[in-house]
């Protein structure tokens, strides 16, 4: 089922590691927001919808966490080890590669197909950890017969990624079938990436106390000489205006990140 | 002793979070790649720390009725650069290779470090397109840079602020 330019493009967003449950976010609302504020009057259609994936997250932690509330001696060191749980479950969730994030990436493969199937053009936006399970199934996805011909974007059920504070620079995420990206082969047509961090963001330097980062390149350390590769790969170290954790979470909010999402799904 | 105690955090607290933060904008009026008369804005931010590095960017080019166009910091450069499928050099009927230079500033290299005032940047490239691309413009190639009289807003903040910016020139 071939995908139709001429239908409204679907940005599909994936969270990252988040607080609550899938009923507390709204990442879909403030991409919407940013994409409203960058458009100027141009003729675009478009729909933003959200993966959600924390009740999944959640369920995977329920047993530590009601191990937390029996052991915990009061009720604010039960909220505070809670809510230590439910972030660095999120991520050691991710790291163990477990079924966990195996369901998790099924479900975001599952809602690109959805899109796909509808004939919309999709580009995934995706956040902080949300940027690792995009990642790996987007390639998984190139290396799935049938899909991504080069020379044909109506078979790509994904037209492009923008990732914002993602850590995939990071060793401890960097292994296996990520340290590379898939090759989309001979062709003439472009998968474009552009990877969004702001140089005090501690997500992305791995830095607890925010220590800037200085070079430029995180997602470009992908890009290889070889001309079947396929990939536009693209840094855009970003001045949130922000420091610190503050700088992790506004992304959401920055003109020049709506400028690149615009810039991406006219294209 | 818990009030000194409390003003010393404070003032910390004040060192590691406060910042001044600068947005950095200017318009002109000019021929477009489809050579009609566009207004085009320029603009980037900058966020200084009281303590630790300046921060910049990247500056965004954005012309009415057309799509943004970054240039980014590039080692000592600050330039644009075209995309395969996206971009084409001004009279070649090819793709640019990616990364190809598309456009710099001219005589300056860091973002960080440009002051309000003029700042000239050049533009070699024109819009490819094809069959996903919608309202695919921007300022119009040619030979000597274009000049924009860069205007500097600063705030002070103490745990940052997002950028306000004017909104991009709509398309009429």
């Amino acid at each position: 089922m071939p995908v139709d330019p001429a239908k409204p493009r679907k940005v599909l967003v994936v969270h990252g590691v988040e607080l609550g449950t899938n009923a507390d976010l709204d990442q879909d609302t403030l991409v919407n927001d940013l994409i409203k504020a960058r458009l100027a009057g141009l003729p675009l259609q478009y729909e933003v919808d959200l993966y959600r994936y924390e009740n999944i997250n959640d369920t995977a932690q329920a047993n530590f966490k009601v191990l937390v509330d029996l052991v915990a001696a009061t009720p604010l060191n039960a909220i505070l080890a809670n809510t230590t749980i439910d972030m660095v479950g999120d991520v050691v969730i991710a790291l163990e590669d477990g079924s966990t994030a195996a369901v998790i990436r099924d479900g975001l493969r599952q809602r690109i197909i959805d899109v796909f199937e509808s004939e919309q053009p999709c580009y995934v936006v995706a956040h902080s950890l949300g940027s690792i399970y995009a990642f790996d199934v987007i390639n998984a996805l190139m290396e799935t017969q049938g899909y991504f011909d080069r020379d044909s974007r109506k078979t790509w059920p994904v037209q492009g990624l923008v990732t914002l504070g993602s850590p995939i620079g990071l060793a401890m995420f960097k292994v296996g079938s990520r340290q590379r990206v898939a090759a989309l082969g001979a062709g003439n047509k472009w998968f474009r990436w552009l990877n969004y961090w702001d140089r005090t963001d501690p997500v992305v330097s791995g830095e607890i106390f925010g220590t800037q980062l200085s070079g430029l390149r995180i997602a470009e350390k992908y890009v290889t000489d070889d001309p079947n590769q396929g990939w536009v790969i693209r840094d855009r170290p970003t001045d949130t205006g922000r420091v610190w954790l503050m700088a992790h979470v506004a992304y959401w909010h920055n003109p020049m990140v709506g400028d690149g999402l615009v810039d991406l799904i006219t294209n | 002793m818990i009030a000194c105690r409390a003003t010393l955090s404070v003032a910390l607290a004040a060192l590691l979070a406060g910042c001044a933060n600068y947005v950095y904008e200017g318009e002109i009026q000019a021929p477009d790649s489809n050579g009609v008369e566009r207004e085009t804005q320029l603009y980037w931010t900058k966020t200084v720390p009281l303590i630790g590095r300046n921060k910049a960017g990247p500056a965004i080019l954005r012309t009415a009725c057309g799509t943004p166009v970054t240039y980014a910091q590039q080692s000592e450069r600050i330039v644009f650069r075209g995309d395969p499928g996206k971009d084409r050099l001004a009279g070649q009927a090819d793709n640019v290779a990616p990364g190809q230079e598309c456009g710099r500033f001219v005589g300056r290299s860091r973002l960080a470090d440009i002051p309000a005032g003029p700042v000239r940047l050049t533009i070699h490239c024109v819009p490819a397109t094809g069959e996903f691309s919608i309202g695919r413009a921007y300022l119009k190639a040619r030979q000597e840079p274009y000049e924009f009289d860069v205007h500097e807003d600063k705030h002070w903040s103490f745990l940052g602020r997002t950028p306000a910016l004017p909104p991009p020139p709509a398309c009429q």
